[in-house]
């Protein structure tokens, strides 16, 4: 018997005999009227994600996005929003919370924007807030709609849209590939390609080849760009989740 | 042996009862043979079909029904399996076969075979047991395992591939090579 056929029977008959409990479809219902449950505390999401939100939030087309200066105006509470929104000459949402991850920091990153011959063609400030879940680090950053232009990700990265309060939210993943340096040539042609196509992000700087999803949601509101994002390293974090930290930030306006 | 896989034509409107019962003892199923015991299979699936019963007004396609439930349940799979897994040691995957009414009357050597497999496929790691009981058993293309796993097509082909291997030195069975 051929490899193929041997597992298609083999896997069939390892599962023939698991048939739905009855009652599936009633606790199914019962749940799904239900208040959404706290979900599980997730393990470790390591530091990378503030790298990866960076190089998100500005990564577009053939102008190079370089940090010209130190952080500024630093916050370690909510209180101090004042603070930030003067270093930023424009107000912005900062929540507490997003769906139960509590505010840590913020600060504001200035931008130099330069084009291809690397003349600096303009400047942009930007917000930069990370918020903690039990070890889990949520990034949220905004910035001044069209500000600058923004490359829109592959269409096959958006996973699902939603209106929330009567905004459109879209949510991403990105599939993300670290190396260790100088094994950068051992990506593949494919990888290489999904990368060109916005499908896929290459990077390098790890122990190992590390396979890992950037998950994002992004909208406007009010004049401002909005995104909130993770680096997952066991595609622990679900749709749901962002659209829920997302309801969260756009609700903290009222 | 053939076995026809349930779907829903592209043209007919999508409620909840529908995907339901179209899908609901294959995605069983296929989490029992990627969380490898039934208590998480359960769990998985009732977690995967409320997030379908809350969101199913964001299908716009009906056609691609299977690989948007798929998508959600695998991920229901692998986040109950990982809680469980805190729990429960890997190698105990499968452990305690469940005995089934068709196992009983099934002859000896198909239900041995089951059996290895299923032993089998738990020394695999996650991604390649998702790959693999996606493509074998819930009969999905390249493509939509990709999607469902959140990884490019050429990741699934290499996981298949290692799986394939692991799993032929495992099983120690000749297979026909043609």
């Amino acid at each position: 018997m051929k490899f193929d056929d041997y597992m298609k029977e083999s896997l069939h008959e390892a599962a023939a005999g698991v048939t739905p409990d009855p009652a599936l479809r009633t606790r199914v219902l019962a749940h799904a009227a239900a208040p959404a449950r706290r979900r599980p505390r997730r393990a470790l999401i390591a530091a990378i994600a503030v790298v990866c939100l960076v190089g998100s939030a500005l990564a577009a087309g053939p102008v190079a996005y370089l940090l010209s200066g130190i952080p500024r105006g630093q916050i370690s509470s909510v209180e101090a929003q004042q603070t930030l929104e003067n270093e930023l000459g424009y107000s912005v949402l900062l929540p507490e919370t997003m769906h139960e991850a509590a505010f840590t920091e913020a600060s504001v990153l200035p931008w130099k924007l330069r084009d291809e011959a690397d003349n600096t063609i303009g400047t942009i400030l930007t917000l930069d807030a990370s918020y903690q879940d039990d070890g889990n680090r949520i990034n949220f950053n905004a910035e001044q709609a069209g500000a600058r232009e923004i490359t829109a990700p592959s269409e096959q990265t958006l996973i699902e849209t939603r209106i929330l309060n009567d905004m459109s939210v879209c949510y991403y993943e990105i599939p993300c590939i670290c190396v260790p340096a100088g094994e950068e040539d051992s990506f593949t042609q494919e990888e290489r390609d999904a990368e060109a196509r916005g499908e896929l992000w290459l990077s390098s700087g790890s122990d190992t080849r590390e396979e890992s999803i950037y998950h994002y949601a992004a909208w406007e509101q009010d004049g401002v760009r909005y995104t909130i994002s993770a680096q997952d390293y066991e595609a622990d974090w679900t749709a749901d989740d962002f659209f829920a930290a997302a309801q969260d930030a756009i609700e903290s306006a009222s | 042996m053939t076995h026809s896989i349930a779907s829903i034509p592209e043209a007919a409107p999508l409620d909840f009862d529908t995907l339901f019962e179209t899908y609901q003892t294959e995605a069983l199923r296929t989490a029992y043979l990627i969380c490898g015991n039934r208590a998480d299979a359960e769990d998985a699936v009732q977690d995967a079909f409320i997030q379908c019963y809350r969101h199913l007004n964001q299908l716009r396609d009906p056609s691609k029904a299977k690989a948007w439930l798929f998508r959600i349940l695998t991920r229901a799979a692998w986040q109950v399996s990982r809680r469980s897994r805190r729990e429960t040691p890997v190698d105990d995957l499968f452990a305690a076969h469940e005995p089934t009414g068709e196992d009983a009357a099934a002859p000896l050597l198909r239900a041995d075979r089951a059996q290895t497999v299923r032993a089998a496929l738990a020394k695999l790691d996650e991604k390649q047991r998702t790959a693999v009981v996606l493509y074998y058993f819930g009969d999905l293309s390249i493509r939509q395992i990709a999607k469902a796993m959140g990884c490019l097509e050429g990741t699934v082909k290499s996981r298949l591939y290692h799986a394939r291997e692991r799993m032929k030195q495992l099983l120690e069975v000749d297979f026909d090579e043609i």
